[in-house]
């Protein structure tokens, strides 16, 4: 009766995923944040892999971290203690973005000093000179990188690695477009999956699948002379100038926001599948979700070859977009109120992860904004850990029931 | 054409009792019964059925019945499960329409509803993770206060001066306890301060629902006489408590149960 | 901060802890602070910033320099956290949240019902992240509630040295704030004013210094409670004459102290250093209660952060390079290092690490800290959990239970 969340299939599909890199003996290298360069991995023969939260591994962070340390954090220092991290050629942390993540990296460093650990840390301001800063730590973590491992920075590995992400946002920004005008079109359990896949194996074979995907996503919206709109509201969210375009919905079941950070996406649709059919409500659907590692990663705008590659590379980074480890509550606040506007949400899910300050914060502030809009709200409080699954899923169905009585 | 049944059968099965209601039509209560969940929530929900079925003399295989609370998946019987959030809802506007807000306290569980003029929630807010709130917090102390958790209550309301308990973690509240009894605090206003916590957790989860009046109370705690009056306290009103208050979901999902077309 | 009721000359002898002349001065150092906020808001020229802010750029703008952070310790000390906090959790803002956050955020809500009615309305407020990352996201709160604009000085976290970019990544942020400081305030960037500040600044900051220096001494004049009490001027005066004015007096007392042998407890058995910010709902019980079995706390990690001065060269710079390098934005074993030093240099025999709940940046790490500083210096340590405003989240008998098995450990 009290699970904490488990979705065991994400995780051992996750394992599937990384074995044939294991297999070639790939130079594989994990990462956290989701504003990690990937592309300047690729550059030095490196394979990035974002090291997901595993709510199967029993805690193993009490002698070392406190509770009151995010959970992400604790889970990826659980998932280490108990051997689970291996085949790494080295992991990346990000400085600078919170507080429990800036400690973790110290604190791993301590407790196993034969890891080998990058550390980029990013800036919170978007200025002028936080790009110069930036485009400095990221030459330095390649200079780094040459040292401390011996792979050295390839121009040709560079440019493919630039055209693979950029591929694989161009594809999946699409989809995204495609879902909030049509959400039938791809189930949201589907588009995260292909999302999850490639970041943990980013490359031609999970970029296939999505291309594959975006495909017949475009053959479907075609026959309804829907493709104008979708590439209309791709660019508009791309540029965040969407707030005066006119885009035509389906008129379906209510339409359903997630917001959050770190946390996911995945595991966020096998809760809300579960609780859907617990309600017995069909025609609810995610339409959008803003977290960090499905649309603030998708919508981020890739390097150019052009140019100085860690100043594309540090450009790219600092143009995330609604990303609360930077600076700007105003800005995206203000974005938040378009979305709400122009995508009839009817219900608005939030994720807060356990301990997490950039989430947390912005909490009352959405609240406020979606009272304001009529939208209804439910808080996820998500833990991998202390999160009893059942509980959560109840969360989600009294949501759905409510609103289908609100509605 | 499609009928409504005669009859409906509602099952909550908390975490910590089960409760089972059969209603007729006019919703007047036919049997009810109330045991603790234990081990298994299929069996005692199994159990409760079993009791209905004795209490009423009649077949209940016919009649729709619908799960809810916490372990309403494990219900094999029932039609349907909805949680106990819309079924408190609609069970406290069967037994009083006016009420706007519910506040529903249980063994691991306590929510804040905010209910519409048809009845249905309009918002909600649960507790978070851990026991803070909910009936498990005041069951350990009164067990620290060595006294049973039905006169904890009562012997609140004999305090003079409550003593401060400022956590409402279970485990840092109870050596807090533990603390004022060592300081030779009587265990009137010590059990007074235990309530007066939980009334300020309790209250806080309501204000962020946004209290409107009238309020209810339900589940377990409502029969807790200390608890009612620290919490009416807080949030400066009367506390309106339905005849059976750990009833009120069972009654909503047999409410709805009957709505059910056959 | 708290007003400690002064106990009669008699009664005072029989007490296990020194009480200090200085404190009445203080007490009306801080209130005419308080007051000079009130009328500092009134103008238009009130600032909010965070302990590890800047300030002498905004005190060169002729603006008056408010502490929320110091506000939370009044509120703690008033006993109201939980309340104030309360009111944060209404609008839903997660329990999990740091407490002077919160009840500040509390106070903007309902400050009818706070301490001194809340801190006065201020017209921007300044934060920099070189203390923690949650300083943003909380001004930015308080911004969408009272309107006021933000500037952010961006310290990204240090490991080691400062390298150039860095360097020169934080010097524009402070340009920027110049800039920022001009426009908001109509007031024009004057050099002079910004160096006399400055030596003021570190007038006061070297006068703080010694006197923290001083509880080398066999017996410490200071214990910890005083420390932080006293240390409210360096903190919210910082390049004012007032601060200088306080801090002369303080240390001559301590100076005093020292002379004459009193210590900062009536008989000094076990010294020990203090790690975090502390308990404020509990301070005086706390360190007193431990003072009557003889404890005291000659060095904490917390007070000493105000002990840097601005060096000498161009004055951006110099402020860049004092304010990147603080404690809290350099590594785990910069911190270690740090509490190493401080327990070799006061002779200290144990160490209590107090584990903030509220404060990530300055807590997690603790667990590695206690064995690596008992591995390098050889003193025993505890860790004890809690929080500084939010008493809900401090268990005291557990807490006290730990400090005396510490302090078995040692005698």
């Amino acid at each position: 009766m009290s699970d904490t969340l488990s979705y065991d299939t994400l995780v051992a599909e996750r394992h599937q995923y990384l074995q044939p890199l294991i297999a070639a003996e790939d130079h594989i290298i994990g990462y956290i944040y989701p504003h990690t360069p990937l592309e300047l991995f690729f550059a030095h023969q490196l394979i990035p892999t974002l090291l997901w939260a595993e709510p199967k591994i029993p805690g193993a962070y009490e002698a070392s971290l406190q509770t009151f340390c995010c959970a992400y954090s604790r889970n990826l220092f659980s998932q280490r203690a108990k051997n689970q991290l291996t085949n790494l050629t080295a992991i990346v942390f990000p400085g600078g973005t919170c507080d429990s993540l800036q400690n973790l990296g110290d604190v791993w460093q301590a407790r196993f000093p034969e890891d080998t650990l990058l550390r980029l840390t990013y800036p919170v301001a978007q200025d002028e000179a936080a790009l110069t800063y930036l485009t400095e730590e990221l030459q330095n973590l390649s200079n780094y990188i040459e040292v401390t491992l011996g792979h050295k920075f390839s121009v040709e590995k560079y440019n493919e690695a630039v055209a693979l992400i950029a591929e694989f946002r161009a594809a999946t920004q699409f989809i995204t477009a495609a879902r909030l005008i049509k959400p039938e079109c791809l189930s949201y359990t589907k588009y995260t999956k292909l999302i999850r896949q490639f970041l943990t194996v980013p490359g031609p074979q999970a970029l296939q699948l999505i291309e594959q995907t975006a495909i017949e996503v475009q053959s479907e919206l075609r026959q309804e002379q829907l493709i104008p709109s979708v590439e209309a509201l791709r660019y508009g969210l791309l540029q965040n100038t969407f707030d005066d375009l006119t885009i035509p919905l389906s008129k379906q079941g209510p339409r359903i926001m997630v917001i959050g950070g770190m946390i996911d996406p995945e595991g966020i649709a096998v809760l809300f599948e579960n609780a859907k059919t617990s309600a017995d409500i069909e025609s609810v659907e995610i339409v959008m979700d803003l977290l960090s590692f499905t649309y603030r990663t998708v919508f981020t705008s890739s390097p150019s070859l052009q140019g100085n590659p860690f100043q594309e590379l540090a450009q790219s980074i600092l143009s995330a977009p609604a990303e609360p480890t930077q600076e700007g509550l105003p800005n995206r606040l203000q974005f938040l109120r378009h979305v709400f506007d122009q995508f009839k949400i009817d219900g608005l899910i939030i994720c807060e992860q356990s301990f997490c300050d950039p989430d947390q914060f912005e909490v009352p502030d959405m609240l406020k904004l979606a009272e304001k809009k009529k939208i209804f709200t439910v808080r996820l409080p998500l833990d991998p850990e202390f999160s009893d699954q059942a509980r959560i899923e109840g969360r989600l169905q009294s949501f759905l029931e409510t609103l289908t009585a609100r509605r | 054409m499609p009928s409504q049944p005669s009859h409906g059968i509602g099952i909550d099965i908390g975490s910590t009792t089960t409760k089972a209601i059969l209603i007729n039509t006019e919703g007047t209560i036919i049997a009810k019964f109330l045991i603790a969940t234990g081990a298994s929530a299929q069996k005692s929900a199994e159990r409760c059925l079993d009791e209905l079925k004795v209490q009423s003399q009649q077949d209940l295989s016919k009649i729709p019945a619908i799960s809810t609370g916490y372990g309403r998946r494990q219900a094999l019987n029932a039609t349907k499960s909805v949680t106990e959030i819309t079924c408190h809802s609609i069970g406290v506007h069967s037994q009083n329409p006016e009420i706007r807000t519910l506040i529903d306290v249980g063994g691991q569980d306590s929510k804040v509803i905010r209910i519409g003029s048809d009845g249905r929630p309009t918002d909600f807010e649960l507790n978070d993770k851990c026991s803070a709130g909910t009936g498990r917090f005041l069951e350990v102390m009164a067990q620290v206060l060595e006294t049973s958790i039905e006169d904890l209550g009562t012997l609140a309301l004999q305090a003079k001066v409550p003593s401060i308990i400022s956590s409402t973690c279970t485990v840092f509240a109870e050596s807090e306890v533990i603390g004022r009894i060592g300081a030779g605090d009587n265990p009137a206003n010590i059990a007074a301060g235990v309530h007066k916590a939980m009334a300020a957790k309790i209250a806080t989860l309501s204000h962020r629902v946004g209290v409107r009046k009238p309020i209810a109370i339900t589940g377990g705690v409502a029969l807790n006489p200390g608890f009612r009056f620290y919490l009416g306290k807080q949030l400066d009103a009367d506390l309106w408590v339905p005849e059976g208050p750990q009833y009120t979901g069972a009654l909503g999902a047999a409410i709805l149960a009957m709505n059910t077309r056959e | 901060m708290s007003p400690e009721t002064s106990p009669a000359p008699s009664e005072e002898r029989e007490k296990a802890y020194r009480k200090l002349y200085t404190s009445k001065l203080l007490r009306e150092t801080m209130t005419l602070h308080i007051l000079s906020t009130k009328t500092a808001s009134q103008e238009g020229r009130l600032v909010w910033v965070t302990s590890g802010f800047p300030v002498e750029i905004p005190v060169a703008f002729n603006t008056v320099a408010a502490y929320p952070e110091q506000y939370g310790a009044i509120v703690g000390s008033e006993k109201c956290g939980p309340l104030l906090c309360g009111f944060a959790e209404e609008l839903g803002f997660s329990q999990e949240l740091c407490s002077y956050a919160r009840s500040s955020i509390g106070s903007v809500q309902q400050p009818e019902q706070s301490p001194l009615t809340g801190l006065p309305k201020p017209q921007a407020l300044l934060a920099c992240n070189n203390i923690c990352g949650t300083v943003l996201p909380w001004y930015e709160a308080v911004s969408e509630m009272t309107g006021a604009p933000v500037y952010l000085v961006d310290t990204p976290p240090l490991e080691g040295e400062q390298p150039p970019h860095h360097l020169a990544y934080v010097k524009s942020n402070l340009n920027g704030l110049i800039e920022f400081m001009s426009q908001t305030f109509n007031h024009e960037y004057d050099e002079k004013q910004l160096l006399q500040v400055a030596k003021l600044s570190n007038d006061a900051v070297n006068l703080w210094t010694k006197a923290l220096e001083a509880c080398k001494n066999k017996p410490s004049p200071l214990n910890c409670a005083d420390r932080f009490i006293s240390m409210a001027p360096i903190v919210s005066l910082r390049g004012t004459q007032q601060a200088i004015n306080f801090y002369e007096t303080f240390f001559a007392e301590v100076e005093e102290r020292v002379k004459q042998g009193i210590g900062a407890i009536r008989e000094e058995r076990v010294r020990l250093l203090w790690d975090n910010i502390p308990p404020w709902f509990t301070i005086y019980d706390f360190f007193n209660t431990l003072a009557k079995q003889g404890v005291v706390f000659p060095a904490d990690s917390y007070t000493h952060a105000w002990s840097a001065a601005i060096p000498r060269g161009e004055i951006i710079e110099s402020i860049a390079k004092v304010y990147s390098n603080v404690y809290l934005n350099k590594g785990l074993s910069a911190k270690i290092d740090k509490m190493c030093s401080l327990i070799k240099d006061y002779d200290l025999d144990g160490f209590v690490l107090f584990s903030v709940r509220s404060c990530k940046r300055y807590s997690i790490g603790q667990m590695v800290t206690k064995e690596e500083i008992t591995r390098r210096t050889g003193v025993p340590g505890v860790i004890i959990e809690g929080d500084m405003v939010d008493s809900q989240q401090y268990n005291e008998a557990q807490a006290k239970t730990r400090i005396e098995a510490l302090i078995e450990m040692i005698v």
